[in-house]
C-alpha cells in the first residue's frame, strides 16, 4: 500500500493486534470473538507525516492515556475492516496569523488544511464501528457567547496564500477559499469558519485530499461575508476522485467570516 | 308510597326533567370540550412543557367553568346570585390561602418569564441543584448529593437565581499560588500551555492570565479558561492536575503558608531558645 493510501479495506485476524499510525494518531485494532476492540491515542505534532499501516512488526502496548472502545458484533466474527477518511463533524475555525485586509474590489485565495477523521467500518455488511479524529483539535467557540454562537474545532492550520507552501499530509484535506471584497471599504479578516460538515471530500493522486471550493463574497460594507459552495474542488487539485458527500446539507446559519474579534473583546469587558 | 310519588310528580314537572337532562348534557359536553382544548396547546412547539401545562390547565378549567355556569343557568339558577356567592367565597378562600395564592401567581410569572427551564442547574440562596419540575406552587431541585429540595415559587421570584446552564459556555477560574522566587513569565507560559493542551478548553474566547496579588506566602495568579457547560468539572479537574505536574517538572514551587518569627536577642524567649 502506498504510504499515503492508508484508507481502504484491511484484513484482520482473530486475537491478533494490528497497529496503525496515521500521522498523530496511533491505533490498535484487536478483533475478538463477537467484538472488536479499538484503542487509540492522538499524540505529537499534527503535521506528523508518518503512516504505518496494518499488521507486521510487533508493537508496544498502548499507553495508559489511550482511549478504548469495544464494538460488539451480533453474529460471530468479521474478518475485514474498512478505513475511510471523513471531514470533521463540526466547523473548523482558522485563526489567521495576522489580520488580513482585502482591499475594495480585490480578491484573495487562501488554502487551509483540515485534519481528517478516520471512519472504521465493518466490511460485510458495511456498518460504522467508530469514528476517530486523526488529530484532536481544541474546541473553540464561534460567535457571541449566547445560544447563537456555535461550537467548532480550532484548526491547527494556518491560512496559506500559495499552494506550494501548503504542507501536504496524507491525513489532512485542503480547502481553497476565495474571498472577494465587493464592498467599498477594506475587509479585515482575523479568522475564518470552514463549514466542514457541509463540504464533500475528494482525493487527488498528486496532492491528496481536497474539499469543495469555497467562495466568500462581501457585497456590502457589513462585517459578514456570504458563503458559496462550488460543489467541486478547485482546478489546482487536478483530476480527483469523489470520496464522500457532506455530513449535513443544511445551512447551519453560521456566518462564514467574522471580521475583528469585537464580540469576544466586548464579552471580556463585561465578565472579566 | 303512592302518595309520596304523587307529591313528587306534582313538584317535578316535565320541564324540570328536561332542564336537568339538558344541564347534564351541557356539563358532559363541556368536560369533553375541555379535554379537546388541551390537544392543540400541547402541540405548540414554541412553548416548553411547563408553559404547555399551565396554558392547557387554564383552558381546560376555563371551559369547565363556562359549562358549569351554562348548566346552572339551564337549571334555573340566577347566575348573578351564584357569582356573588362565588365572589364572597373567593375572598374568604383568598384570605385563608394567601401563601398558596402568592405561590400560584409566582409560578405563573416563572413560567412566563422563564429564567430557567427544567434540566437547568441553578443556585437559589444556598441551594444548588438541577431543576426537576416547575409546578404551579413550587419548584423542585435535585441537589448534587441527590436530595430533592422543594422551593416555594414565591421564594424563587424573590430570590437571586444563578443559572449555571443558561449560556452554552462558561468561564472557569483556576487560582494558583506560586513561590516568591518563581519567574512569573515562566508561570504564565506554563499555565497557558496547560490550557492550550486540553482539547476541551476553548481556543476562543482565549485563556487569560491574571496577576491577583502578593499573598502572605505566595504570589497569587489566576488562569481563566472557557469551556462548554457540560465539561466544566472535567476541565477543572484535569487542568489543575496538569498544572501541578507541569509546575513539578519546571521546579516551580506551590508554597504552603509559612510564618517567620524574628525574636530580638535580648528577650527571655530568645535566650531560652539559644540555651
Amino acid at each position: 500500500m502506498d504510504s499515503k493510501t492508508w484508507w481502504g479495506r484491511h484484513s484482520t485476524q482473530l486475537e491478533r493486534v494490528d497497529y496503525w499510525q496515521i500521522g498523530p494518531l496511533r491505533l490498535w485494532v484487536h478483533p475478538l470473538p463477537y467484538r472488536m476492540c479499538l484503542t487509540w491515542i492522538q499524540q505529537g505534532d499534527w503535521l506528523n507525516p508518518h503512516v504505518r499501516t496494518g499488521p507486521g512488526e510487533k508493537t508496544e502496548p498502548p499507553p495508559l492515556a489511550s482511549k478504548t472502545v469495544t464494538c460488539a458484533y451480533g453474529h460471530g466474527t468479521k474478518d475485514d475492516i474498512v478505513f475511510s477518511p471523513a471531514l470533521p463533524d463540526r466547523a473548523s475555525i482558522v485563526r489567521l496569523n495576522s489580520q488580513l485586509n482585502v482591499l475594495p474590489g480585490e480578491e484573495v485565495t487562501l488554502f487551509i488544511l483540515t485534519p481528517l477523521f478516520l471512519r472504521i467500518e465493518q466490511a460485510d455488511p458495511s456498518k460504522l464501528l467508530h469514528e476517530i479524529p486523526i488529530y484532536r483539535s481544541s474546541d473553540t467557540w464561534f460567535g457571541p457567547m449566547d445560544s447563537t454562537g456555535s461550537l467548532g474545532y480550532a484548526s491547527p492550520s494556518r491560512a496559506y496564500l500559495e499552494l506550494k507552501d501548503v504542507p501536504l499530509r496524507p491525513h489532512s484535506a485542503i480547502t481553497s477559499i476565495t474571498i472577494r471584497n465587493l464592498g467599498g471599504t477594506p475587509l479585515h479578516l482575523d479568522r475564518i469558519n470552514v463549514p466542514s460538515t457541509r463540504l464533500s471530500l475528494f482525493y487527488s493522486q498528486t496532492s491528496g485530499f481536497w474539499t469543495d471550493r469555497l467562495a466568500l463574497e462581501r457585497r456590502d460594507d457589513d462585517e459578514m461575508a456570504h458563503l458559496r459552495l462550488d460543489k467541486q474542488p478547485p482546478p489546482e487539485a487536478g483530476p480527483t476522485q469523489f470520496i464522500s458527500g457532506p455530513r449535513s446539507a443544511e445551512d447551519d446559519g453560521i456566518p462564514a467570516i467574522r471580521a475583528f474579534s469585537r464580540i469576544f473583546n466586548h464579552a471580556k469587558e463585561t465578565v472579566g | 308510597m303512592k302518595e309520596f310519588l304523587h307529591d313528587i310528580g306534582s313538584i317535578v314537572t316535565k320541564q324540570h326533567v328536561f332542564n336537568f337532562v339538558s344541564a347534564t348534557i351541557i356539563l358532559i359536553v363541556g368536560v369533553y370540550l375541555s379535554r379537546l382544548t388541551e390537544r392543540p396547546i400541547n402541540r405548540l412547539s414554541q412553548l416548553d412543557s411547563n408553559q404547555r401545562m399551565l396554558f392547557s390547565k387554564i383552558a381546560r378549567y376555563g371551559v369547565i367553568t363556562l359549562a358549569a355556569a351554562a348548566a346552572l343557568s339551564q337549571l334555573g339558577f340566577d347566575l348573578k346570585v351564584v357569582l356573588g356567592a362565588a365572589g364572597v367565597l373567593t375572598v374568604a378562600i383568598g384570605f385563608a390561602a394567601q401563601t398558596s395564592g402568592s405561590n400560584l401567581i409566582s409560578g405563573i410569572f416563572l413560567m412566563v418569564e422563564r429564567p430557567f427551564v427544567t434540566g437547568d442547574t441553578v443556585q437559589v440562596g444556598d441551594v444548588t441543584g438541577v431543576v426537576m419540575t416547575i409546578d404551579l406552587l413550587s419548584t423542585k431541585l435535585r441537589t448534587p448529593n441527590n436530595l430533592m429540595v422543594r422551593i416555594p415559587n414565591e421564594t424563587m421570584v424573590k430570590s437571586n437565581i444563578v443559572n449555571f446552564t443558561y449560556f452554552p459556555i462558561r468561564r472557569i477560574e483556576i487560582t494558583v499560588g506560586v513561590g516568591y522566587g518563581s519567574d512569573l513569565a515562566q508561570v504564565e507560559s506554563i499555565l497557558r500551555e496547560a490550557a492550550n493542551a486540553h482539547p476541551l478548553c476553548l481556543d476562543e474566547p482565549e485563556p487569560e492570565f491574571l496577576f491577583q496579588g502578593f499573598g502572605d506566602s505566595s504570589i497569587n495568579v489566576q488562569l481563566n479558561v472557557w469551556t462548554l457547560i457540560n465539561n466544566v468539572l472535567i476541565v477543572k479537574n484535569e487542568v489543575y492536575t496538569d498544572i501541578k505536574a507541569r509546575f513539578g517538572t519546571a521546579g516551580i514551587e506551590i508554597p504552603f503558608p509559612t510564618r517567620t518569627i524574628l525574636l530580638p536577642e535580648a528577650t527571655p524567649a530568645a535566650e531560652q531558645i539559644q540555651a
